[in-house]
């Protein structure tokens, strides 16, 4: 049973993985806990649904396509609602507010196209996982460990090496200076939401595909990648893989030796114990920021 | 302020005509509150087919001069906040009978149907304490706890008896597995452990685990027909291989669609439904002509908690005390077999074991 209990602590902490790098890259450069991209999680398994099983297409059009819609919505939502706020120095309070209400729309707007109850894009015949050291894996699930790890180490060189990943560090360091040096916040700002909404987008994905979807789903993933965020230390990759591990162990161990029930709450344990003891997270490094 | 005048005029004068639209004069108004958009649609679909069904083939019967019978739909969306807004908007209709599903909708509803004297007629929902809610609220589908107390007794009469159960944590899950544990118990068996999950949940892996590790010889479970179908598919894919047994709501196509060939072999309880009785014949038929589909149980109820409603116009009672005594002290025999409150506000009708083989559900040969 131990072995089955890895398993499973390995897939939820690749997944929490992901969701956490997709929430701090829009983080990182907006300043504000976008709960949007709740929205956009789940919106990306409901286009996979549609696609996938409603329309018909072919596995690799349903996903590219989910992807960039999803993406182009995070995009979209910035343009139309958060430039705006932010054009009138709304704070981070009333962007984080606005954004709790975007996903409360986007979340009723599912549920009226395609209804509350969950739902499996995975229409194959149910096979038994593969078993490793007596475990039992799917080959949809190890394929998501697999991309979530290659995204996350993707995503983590793009930020730290390309043009665009120094702009973003540049601006999450110090927006003004970085506009004085000629750096374009609103296309930086634009290109940290479309990654970041792809990438949970394509955690969204992974879930679809492993388990099933619901409306809510977004909610409760994007929930546990804030904790992780938060415990794992902003903008330290590694705190991001220790607050993923910590989490997923935390809750398995919780839902194997007590009940699946005490999961959301033991994720909330853990964080309230972070923001008392460690609030800097893991890394316990503050980000780095240039005066003028 | 002129535009916001004439918006209101406008709206004042579109309420009005709605409100006519609505309300033909001199027909009989009854009440239906079930879930016709929302996850629960499916189920609404087929009891406002059944209620439907009824109603025409009394209109069509009375001819041009009789009273007909108006059915005035409500959408709950299969949840409470939604139940009780379309409840109190037929009880303002003054309805003397609203026809009902949904565990959450029957409960929250039931102190407004006594305080306002109208009869919530449940012919959906199992939760067990439906039964204890107050003398307005009757239901002619049994409640789950009668289901609970077979499925003991079936495991245990094939030699069952290392069982775990799983199930929802609302209050139809509570209660139906309180009644099984109890039973199974009192029979001689043993719990080996008790799981419940929260609605919604979509990763079942790690109770699974658990569930697994106990090497139990059946697992009892009891919950919505997506979470069951979600549950079966992840115990398939970690090689938890069981005696799955469930209750009546169990049967839905998303088990077929979700879960597949994990279904196979799951046995279940469900409302006895005997369709070769010549009334089931005769409603299956006129069923399938309207609707070209069979009818499923649901639907079955619905159409029988009408018909038995309509029984009580003919034999002159109008008010809802006098309907609600009409149903207390007489029987109806309809398509799911008599219907006996004798006095009750819940019946007692036989049960049915099913299994779901080769991709259907099917009758468990022998019960």
């Amino acid at each position: 049973m131990l072995s089955q209990i890895v398993v499973n602590i390995i897939i939820a902490a690749s997944l929490y993985l992901l969701i956490s790098k997709s929430f701090s890259i829009v983080f990182f450069t907006a300043k504000f806990f976008d709960i949007t991209q709740a929205g956009i999680i789940s919106f990306a398994a409901y286009f996979a649904f549609l696609f996938y099983k409603q329309i018909g297409f072919d596995f690799w059009l349903t996903v590219i396509t989910s992807i960039l819609l999803a993406a182009s919505l995070g995009v979209i939502v910035e343009i139309i609602f958060y430039k705006y706020l932010q054009k009138v120095n709304a704070d981070s309070l009333v962007l984080f507010i606005t954004s709790l209400g975007i996903y409360i729309v986007f979340q009723n707007a599912i549920s009226l196209i395609w209804g509350n109850s969950a739902r499996s894009i995975n229409a194959g015949e149910i096979k038994v996982g593969n078993e490793i050291f007596g475990g039992y894996i799917t080959t949809t699930q190890l394929i998501a460990i697999c991309t979530s790890i290659v995204l996350f180490i993707g995503s983590s060189l793009f930020i730290n090496n390309s043009r665009t990943g120094k702009k973003m560090r540049a601006i999450s360091s110090n927006a003004k200076l970085s506009y004085i040096f000629g750096i374009d916040y609103k296309s930086v700002l634009l290109c940290s939401y479309f990654i970041g909404s792809a990438l949970g987008a394509v955690a969204g994905l992974l879930v679809a595909f492993d388990t099933g979807i619901t409306p809510t789903m977004g909610f409760n993933l994007l929930l546990s990648g804030i904790v992780v965020v938060i415990i794992g230390g902003i903008g330290s990759d590694w705190g991001l893989i220790g607050g993923s591990l910590l989490l997923a162990i935390a809750q398995n161990l919780i839902a194997y030796y007590l009940s699946s029930q005490w999961m959301n709450a033991i994720a909330y344990v853990i964080l309230i114990l972070f923001l008392i003891w460690k609030p800097l997270g893991f890394s316990g490094k503050r980000l780095k920021k240039i005066e003028i | 302020m002129k535009r916001i005048r004439i918006i209101i005029y406008l709206f004042l004068i579109s309420s009005l005509s709605f409100s006519c639209s609505e309300i033909h004069r001199g027909a009989i108004k009854i009440g239906a509150l079930l879930p016709l958009t929302g996850s629960g649609a499916l189920y609404g679909q087929y009891a406002k087919q059944g209620i439907n069904l009824a109603v025409e083939q009394y209109n069509d019967s009375i001819g041009k001069n009789g009273k007909k019978i108006e059915v005035i739909y409500e959408d709950s969306r299969s949840n409470a906040k939604d139940g009780l807004s379309g409840f109190n908007r037929l009880t303002y209709m003054k309805v003397p009978i609203v026809f009902t599903e949904f565990s959450p909708v029957v409960m929250i509803c039931s102190p407004a149907a006594d305080k306002t004297k109208t009869i919530l007629f449940n012919s959906g929902a199992q939760n067990p304490n439906i039964r204890y809610q107050g003398p307005y609220i009757v239901s002619n589908i049994i409640d789950a706890n009668i289901e609970a107390e077979n499925m003991a007794k079936y495991l245990i009469s094939k030699n069952i008896k290392k069982v775990c159960t799983y199930v929802i944590n609302t209050d139809t899950g509570v209660a139906t597995e309180k009644t099984f544990v109890e039973t199974f118990k009192k029979l001689g068996g043993e719990i080996l452990l008790q799981e419940r999950h929260s609605q919604g949940e979509l990763d079942y892996r790690s109770t699974l685990t658990k569930l697994k590790k106990s090497d139990p010889q059946a697992v009892y479970l009891v919950s919505l027909v997506d979470e069951s179908a979600l549950i079966l598919k992840q115990a398939k894919e970690i090689n938890f291989h069981t005696q799955w047994v469930s209750y009546a709501s169990f049967q839905g196509p998303e088990i077929l669609k979700i879960a597949g060939s994990a279904a196979d072999g799951t046995i279940y309880t469900y409302p006895s439904f005997n369709p070769s009785s010549p009334v089931a014949q005769d409603f299956a038929k006129e069923y399938f002509s309207k609707y070209s589909e069979n009818p499923e149980i649901y639907a079955s109820t619905f159409y029988d908690g009408v018909t038995f409603f309509i029984k009580a116009l003919k034999a002159g009672n109008n008010s809802s005390e006098d309907i609600l005594h009409y149903f207390m002290t007489h029987k109806f025999y309809g398509v799911t077999g008599m219907t006996d409150f004798n006095g009750k506000t819940w019946v007692d009708k036989p049960v049915e074991f099913k299994i779901v083989q080769g991709g259907s559900f099917r009758h468990l040969e022998g019960y």
